[in-house]
């Protein structure tokens, strides 16, 4: 549990070969707060899913840095909880 | 008279199986075929330069394939392992452009061309259907009755191509050892493997498999086995002895081509057939039947 | 194969309320959408999409689009899970194509005569080249103890090649320099020269140069048959060289230019 988010990164046009895509997921999926990468096609290279404690600033600082990024979109996931009211307590 | 382009094979030209070379050329005229041997053939490449070089192993093959589209003939081969190199790479030709494409370009710098037209098959298989076995009964002068045989397929003559017999339980084989008048036993393991050129690299793994092969014709009431491939005759008569010696087992099962049987059946002389380059002889089995061709001549 | 995509969905600009878990409903109540949550940022949903057909994936981005509430829906298509290279490389050579097709029945293990002395079935070895387990495959000595028998082949129910697949196992395992240091291949390299040098194979010089470079110590085992083949005529002494070696060299030779048959 914690904030999930995800991030679209799009990767430079000289990273975007095989090998680079493989070296990106690797290393992206060894970090413990990623919980999925998944490589697309569409507006974005890379639909990375993280769960951090608290905040994702300092995953995706972590991951913004990295030499193959050329985009970086965080998108937040909201909670579902339903908003209903609690029982009032037994009198 | 039936004419084809005749590919020997390495092993039946002379090599270990010479004798099913010299057998096929005796029967010829007797069956009515006339096999015109492909000027300057290489060797097939067989299974192992299969296993070595996808591209290179096709390329040799193509280069028999384009000198016997010259003659214009089917190109029959005795040997099954030859039947299968050079039918796969027909196959291989015409279903994968590019693969055919390299392969022209490799046969022209030779100064070669094959355009895909060969049809290749198996000397069995021509006999069989071009010939017939009621052809083939109603020459044969020398009935072999009473000679229990066990009819030997092999592998590559009934697989991978399931057009020529039932792959597992092919029958040809069967009917023309009847069609010779000869007496034909249960051998349940009819179309199992031989270890074919495992038996040089890895002969426990060959011995074990013949062993099972000697086995099971015995126990049907086999006197001798009929084959229809040069590696399966070699493997089953020449290692016989090593059988023998490592299972503590006395087999004496002489190996015989087909084309050596329906020749002896046909009424050629025994020394025409090359019978005495069997290891495991078969002098005193087939004693009821060379007696009459001696006689005869 | 269910193909995979997710949906980046914009939403007009509500005003007031927070309409989410009505969207959130309609969108679930679709049978392709696996999951929808809902996100802050550039997109206010990210729905994951599962489908039958690559095809329906348009389909159902335009469905969603029709929707009044979307303004705007970007598709991200899943590429394939991992780059699977070798895969891809025994695919690409003629009869490895067929590897796809397997669904792991076993039928080639229980018919192959030579399993007990494999290090991977032929069934596991089949699996291995669809892990992308290169290393492990080539290694093996699974395709050299294979004798081309085709049973397997012949029963397969979904008509995989499998016996070629060993032939491919076994050209690539030559060609990344990863066979095993057993006899088998050795045997194959004597056989090969013997054809490159003379055009036909020359059973007595193969089977010499062969166990000088394994074993010779093992070709006492056999010495009793190579005698009596000789003895009986059966072994030719002089190797045959055909007219044509040249041209076989030229071929050969040409066809390594060419770097194989992709």
């Amino acid at each position: 549990m914690g904030t999930k988010a995800y991030f679209m990164i799009n990767m430079g046009k000289k990273f975007s070969d095989d090998s680079y895509y493989l070296d990106a997921i690797r290393d992206l999926e060894a970090m413990p707060e990623v919980e999925a990468v998944n490589q697309v096609s569409g507006v974005c290279d890379l639909l990375v899913k993280v769960d951090e404690p608290v905040r994702v600033t300092p995953i995706a600082n972590k991951i913004r840095a990295k030499k193959w990024v050329k985009n970086f979109h965080i998108l937040n996931v909201e909670s579902t909880q339903p908003t209903e009211t609690q029982k009032p307590d037994e009198p | 008279m039936k004419y084809y382009t005749y590919f020997p094979g390495c092993s039946s030209s002379e090599g270990t199986a010479v004798a099913y070379g010299i057998s096929t050329l005796s029967i010829c005229s007797a069956l009515g075929i006339e096999l015109i041997e492909l000027e300057d053939w290489n060797c097939c490449g067989s299974t192992p330069y299969g296993s070595t070089d996808e591209l290179e192993s096709v390329c040799i093959a193509a280069r028999d394939l384009a000198l016997a589209e010259k003659t214009g003939l089917d190109l029959v081969t005795p040997c099954s392992a030859c039947y299968t190199t050079l039918n796969t790479a027909n196959s291989r030709l015409r279903q994968y452009p590019d693969l055919k494409s390299k392969v022209d370009d490799c046969l022209a710098a030779a100064g070669l061309e094959y355009k895909g037209g060969v049809r290749v098959r198996h000397l069995f298989e021509v006999i069989y259907n071009d010939i017939g076995l009621e052809d083939i009964e109603s020459k044969v002068v020398n009935p072999l009755s009473g000679l229990r045989m066990a009819p030997y397929y092999g592998c590559q003559l009934v697989r991978p191509d399931p057009g020529f017999d039932n792959p597992s339980n092919p029958q040809s084989l069967d009917r023309l050892i009847v069609s010779l008048g000869a007496e034909l036993v249960p051998f349940p393991l009819k179309d199992r493997c031989c270890g074919g050129s495992l038996i040089i690299p890895a002969l426990d793994l060959a011995l074990d498999l013949i062993h099972k092969l000697l086995d099971s014709a015995t126990s049907g009431g086999a006197q001798c086995i009929i084959t229809v491939c040069p590696l399966c005759q070699t493997n089953l008569d020449a290692y016989q002895g090593l059988v023998n010696r490592k299972f503590k087992t006395k087999y004496n099962l002489p190996v015989l081509f087909f084309t050596q049987l329906i020749g002896l059946a046909l009424g050629i002389e025994p020394k025409v057939l090359a019978l005495d380059k069997n290891i495991v002889s078969a002098e005193k089995i087939l004693a009821p039947f060379t007696k009459v061709t001696e006689s005869a001549s | 194969m269910n193909t995979k995509a997710y949906f980046m969905i914009k939403k007009e600009a509500i005003t007031g309320g927070d309409d989410h878990p009505e969207t959130i409903r309609e969108l679930e109540a679709m049978p392709e959408v696996e999951s929808v949550e809902p996100v802050s940022g550039e997109y206010d949903l990210v729905v994951v999409a599962d489908v039958d057909a690559p095809t329906r994936i348009a389909l159902v981005a335009k469905e969603i689009q029709a929707k009044d509430w979307v303004k705007d829906l970007h598709v991200l298509k899943l590429e394939p899970a991992a780059p699977n290279p070798f895969l891809d490389e025994v695919s690409s050579i003629p009869g490895g194509e067929s590897v796809h097709w397997c669904v792991q029945c076993g039928m080639c293990s229980a018919s192959c005569p030579n399993v007990h002395k494999m290090d991977y079935s032929p069934r596991k070895i089949i699996a291995l080249v669809r892990a992308g387990r290169r290393y492990d495959a080539l290694t093996s000595n699974t395709m050299w103890v294979c004798a081309s028998c085709y049973l397997c082949t012949v029963r397969c129910p979904k008509d995989v090649k499998i016996t070629e697949l060993m032939h491919t196992l076994e050209c690539l395992s030559v060609r990344h320099g990863l066979r095993k240091g057993g006899t088998t291949p050795a045997l194959y390299r004597a056989f090969v020269d013997s054809i490159k040098g003379n055009g036909r194979v020359h059973e007595l010089g193969m089977m010499m140069k062969f166990f000088l470079k394994t074993n010779p110590l093992a070709a006492l085992k056999i010495i009793s048959v190579g005698l009596q083949l000789l003895s009986h005529g059966r072994m030719s002494i002089k190797p045959t060289r055909i007219k044509g070696a040249e041209q076989i060299k030229t071929i050969v030779e040409r066809a390594h230019a060419l770097g194989g048959t992709k």
